[in-house]
């Protein structure tokens, strides 16, 4: 029964992410709150979770020839070891610490997306 | 319509010079993504998530990407950052599957009922109501 609980939890957090708007916001926050999950289960769940998802849309996008694979290269450079470094110190975090450190993350991307948004449309 | 948008963008936040890059620009222009880069790579890999959140923006205003391709080279980046942090918590043990399968099969149904669902509908109630939620997801998991 619970087993359900996490699919409708997936799935909402995936809606979000198929509509090209941040795959973990909403699936962490679920898993966490609702669910008791975890942080670094939940934060683990929706990075392996992202993967066929991604790929799969990633070879589309390439069909298409909407990746920028220079721009890309730019960024990954340094962010690939970036990542590595904080993935190995992730998970001995303290996980309500870590839950809040996120909550901030997310809060303050909201108010400054819907801000640079809103400017561009305006 | 895509170099009406692109000017538009750049002339709104000022930073013009990148519509027309010269050889000082270009290394301006990488560099700031390369230390970008550092960012997202660190808060992909502590948070397990929010680095497309933040690559997005970037290719849009550093790179002057119009909206589809940022979107597209975003999953480019956040992939193999993804890919590494997934190996590296797994390798640590952090694993339940009565939590990942029905969870992970969940995301995948989402994710291509999201698909769908964008063709319908993308306005400005879909932002509000996405940061909306973000917002409130980020008050209660800090409170």
């Amino acid at each position: 029964m619970k087993s359900l609980w996490f699919i409708i939890c997936g799935v909402l957090g995936g809606i979000l992410a198929g509509m090209g708007m941040g795959g973990g916001t909403l699936t962490i926050p679920l898993l966490v709150l609702v669910l008791g999950v975890g942080q670094s289960l939940a934060q683990t769940v929706n990075l392996v979770a992202f993967l066929p998802t991604g790929v799969l849309a990633l070879g589309i996008h390439f069909k298409n020839k909407l990746v920028d694979v220079k721009n890309a290269t730019a960024i990954l450079v340094p962010a690939l070891p970036a990542s590595v470094l904080s993935s190995i110190f992730a998970t001995d975090l303290d996980g309500q610490l870590l839950s809040k450190l996120f909550g901030v993350f997310l809060v303050v991307t909201a108010i400054s997306s819907f801000f640079v948004q809103t400017l561009k449309k305006a | 319509m895509e170099g009406i948008e692109h000017v538009n963008v750049n002339q709104y936040l000022g930073k013009k010079k990148f519509a027309t890059p010269n050889k000082k620009d270009k290394v301006k222009k990488t560099v700031i993504l390369g230390v970008a880069g550092l960012f997202i790579g660190f808060v992909n890999g502590l948070f397990g998530a929010g680095g497309g959140m933040l690559a997005v923006p970037l290719l849009t205003m550093v790179a002057g990407l119009n909206t589809k391709r940022s979107h597209a080279t975003a999953i480019l980046v956040i992939l193999p950052l993804c890919l590494v942090s997934a190996v590296i918590y797994l390798s640590k043990g952090v694993y339940d599957k009565d939590v990942f399968a029905p969870t992970i099969l969940g995301v995948v149904i989402g994710g291509l009922m999201g698909a769908y669902a964008l063709k319908k509908c993308s306005n400005i109630a879909l932002q509000i109501l996405f940061y909306g939620v973000m917002l409130f997801a980020g008050l209660k998991m800090i409170f």
